[in-house]
């Protein structure tokens, strides 16, 4: 057994630390702010990313990737969540928009999309979740009918992240009879600026921009925006969720707030009520915990498929853990726990509260915790 | 980045389990309850055929890894022998066993069993001998009041390590089967007209226990694989997280798993009472949950836990 993820890892770690200590302000929360100057940070380090040929680090040659190993892209997982995500929006392109279309694309749609998501210049958003279609997403019911050599799509998606920033959403529509379920979906690429597209922000304790409204009124759908087959949309939703399940390494973030916590309240860290302490240890204990559990699932994606149920167990171990931290580090900062990042004196520039804040909806965003215990039970009671 | 077992040690695994499952499997532990010489005359026999007292887990990390796993499969079965302690010892002086104590009055779990070097969870070295007969309790049958006799010298972080985790395995051991039993309930009983498996809330506290027990299996691969090659405050800091996992788990699959039982869960003609009993003196000994975190914190508060981030931190 070995637990090295090698030498060509550990120079990669520390290349993309190299690059973020000189291309990101000190202290960088992220792209998802009221500052426009934030996001403009994120879009310039994705191309600085893309000049190093580390933004499609995953992608296969072919597509002008670097093919990097599983344990590559994991490294760059880490160290990007753990640095607040300094790509913005852009891993949603990375992770499993361009993956897709590279899987289920037409030549013309790889020509097409492939290459600006390759450049760092665009923004992709996924439009599943509807009002009525939450943890039950095949029964969504925005409506897809032919026009043409094309379709026009009609209906209401919600929580649809980065909407105002992006420049293309994935839409999954109803193609098939209102009782198709899982066998009547088709997804659909649009671009934001189609007329009868309107994304509305939501406010939310998340912050900006994670959380939207998308309306589609009549929206004209042209023949190469399609993925193919029409109904087949389901499997390539279910890849996506697949990349999502291992796509965010909250531990790394963990272990970072946690040893850095640590350090900036010197003397006062050991000065804690020892019960605190004690939730800090074991937090920590469960941040080691959550991460191997996700080596295992990448261990395995390394030699042939994500296991559905070693995924979701790891998924449950992250968020939870991810909760975790955020309560107990928000509670070892005290009063100034109220601090964000426009603070000028908050802990860690008010990484800590962000965390805390964000950490709320691990549990929900990109399939529950609930949905997880369900293929965690599964694969327990069916394997007896 | 390999996460396999060596496939030696997977079959030396297999040889343990298939001759203590021959022997009895919990049966056996029933029948040493009633004769606690079934211990000498039937487990150490065991332990001897199998090779075991050749087994140096000190030798390289193989050999660590294959040790655990035979503690993890003598937990399987509640074995009653102490093999975690054989494994610690018996590389330190010729045919001892390496206990841990902690505060309070000395109690090593089958002390009454051949040479006793003990050691607290500060590395101080002693000469156990026992002073009475084994408790003969529900919870610690086995267990037995030990003198102490000062011994010069501390033992060695890696050492003190490897004893912590050699007992955490045994655990892991005990959380398998205690989890695989309530699977195997909840999948065949049936109220209400199908079996407890049907219903959500069993579904989901299966879940929690299988997250518990996966995570604590991982936890415990990575710690004994790297517990003789890494620093030795790293070494037992390891440790201690490893054991604050285990007893974590031990604590909540055994509640769980006893709630979904319901009542045949408590009658020791049920594998799970007698698990659930002989588990106690591995997670109370030498210290249990809260003390074994404070001693954590100690660890993190004199350097920080080793993560991704704690060599940039600076140690
Ligand atoms: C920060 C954030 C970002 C998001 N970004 C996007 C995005 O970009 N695009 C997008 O399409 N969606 C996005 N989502 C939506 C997300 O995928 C959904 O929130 C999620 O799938 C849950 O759906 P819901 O919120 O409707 O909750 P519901 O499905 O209504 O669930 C509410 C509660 O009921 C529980 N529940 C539901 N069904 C069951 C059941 N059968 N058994 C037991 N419990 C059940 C759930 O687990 C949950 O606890 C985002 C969500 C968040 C929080």
């Amino acid at each position: 057994m070995d637990y090295d993820l090698g030498a060509e890892a550990g120079a990669l770690r520390n290349r993309l630390r190299d690059l973020m200590r000189d291309n990101l302000p000190e202290r960088y929360l992220g792209a998802f702010s009221d500052n426009p100057d934030d996001l403009e940070v994120a879009q310039r380090f994705c191309k600085v990313l893309a000049a190093e040929h580390l933004l499609t680090l995953a992608w296969p040659e072919e597509y002008g990737g670097a093919g990097g190993s599983v344990w590559d892209q994991t490294v760059v997982r880490e160290e990007m969540w753990a640095h607040y995500e300094p790509r913005g929006a852009q891993y949603m392109g990375l992770n499993w928009v361009g993956p897709a279309i590279m899987r289920h694309g037409t030549a013309e749609q790889k020509a097409k999309y492939l290459p600006p998501i390759a450049a760092g210049e665009t923004i992709w958003c996924q439009g599943f979740s509807e009002p009525d279609a939450g943890s039950d997403l095949a029964s969504l019911r925005t409506a897809a009918v032919a026009d043409g050599d094309g379709w026009r799509l009609n209906g209401q998606k919600v929580w649809t992240s980065y909407a105002l920033m992006a420049d293309h959403c994935v839409v999954a529509a109803r193609t098939g009879t209102p009782e198709s379920r899982h066998a009547g979906i088709t997804l659909f690429l649009v671009p934001m600026d189609r007329p009868g597209l309107t994304a509305v922000p939501i406010p939310s304790q998340l912050g900006p921009h994670h959380l939207n409204e998308l309306f589609l009124d009549d929206v004209r759908v042209e023949p190469g925006e399609t993925i193919l087959p029409v109904d087949g949309g389901w499997k390539v939703m279910r890849d996506a969720l697949a990349y999502e399940r291992v796509g965010i390494a909250r531990y790394a973030r963990c272990d970072r707030l946690l040893t850095e916590t640590r350090s900036e309240l010197g003397a006062d860290f050991a000065a804690a009520p020892p019960a605190l302490l004690a939730r800090y240890a074991r937090a920590a204990v469960h941040a080691r915990t959550a991460r191997l559990l996700s080596y295992r699932t990448i261990a395995a994606q390394a030699t042939g498929e994500i296991v559905d149920s070693d995924a979701a167990a790891a998924r449950v171990a992250v968020t939870r853990c991810d909760q975790e931290v955020g309560g107990v580090l928000m509670e070892m900062i005290g009063s100034d726990a109220f601090d964000g990042r426009t603070q000028p004196d908050a802990p860690l520039h008010g990484g800590i509260e962000d965390h805390y804040r964000y950490s709320q909806a691990a549990t929900v965003a990109a399939g529950t915790l609930e949905m997880q215990l369900t293929l965690v039970a599964r694969d327990a009671l069916e394997r007896a | 980045m390999n996460l396999d077992l060596p496939d030696e040690v997977l079959e030396l695994a297999r040889s343990v389990d298939r001759a203590v499952a021959d022997a009895g499997s919990v049966d056996l532990t029933r029948a040493a309850e009633l004769d606690p010489s079934v211990r000498t005359s039937v487990a150490a026999p065991i332990v001897a055929a199998l090779g075991l007292a050749d087994l140096d887990v000190t030798a390289d990390a193989d050999a660590a890894v294959a040790g655990a796993e035979v503690c993890r499969v003598a937990g399987n079965h509640a074995f009653p022998f102490p093999l975690a302690a054989m494994l610690a010892g018996q590389h330190l002086e010729s045919g001892h066993q390496l206990g841990l104590v902690g505060p309070g009055h000395p109690r090593v779990d089958h002390g009454d069993l051949g040479h006793w070097l003990v050691a607290d969870t500060s590395g101080s070295r002693f000469r156990a001998t026992p002073v009475a007969e084994p408790l003969g309790s529900k919870l610690g049958p086995f267990v037995v009041d030990v003198a102490l006799e000062p011994l010069p010298g501390p033992l060695a972080p890696a050492e003190l390590a490897l004893a912590l985790d050699l007992v955490s395995f045994t655990i892991l051991g005990y959380v398998e089967r205690a989890r695989a039993l309530a699977v195997e309930h909840v999948t065949t009983r049936v109220q209400f007209g199908q079996t407890l498996s049907k219903f959500q809330g069993v579904r989901f506290q299966i879940a929690d226990v299988s997250v518990l027990e996966r995570g604590l299996r991982e936890l415990a691969r990575f710690t004994i694989s790297r517990v003789l090659s890494v620093a030795p405050d790293d070494a037992m800091a390891d440790s201690l997280a490893l054991r604050v996992a285990a007893l974590e788990a031990a604590t909540e699959v055994f509640r769980v798993a006893h709630q979904l039982h319901g009542a045949v869960g408590f009658c020791d003609e049920h594998d799970l009472s007698i698990l659930s009993r002989h588990v106690q003196p591995l997670v109370r000994l030498p210290v249990a949950l809260e003390a074994t975190t404070q001693l954590l914190v100690d660890s993190i508060t004199r350097s920080p836990f080793d993560s991704l981030f704690s060599a940039a931190a600076g140690a």
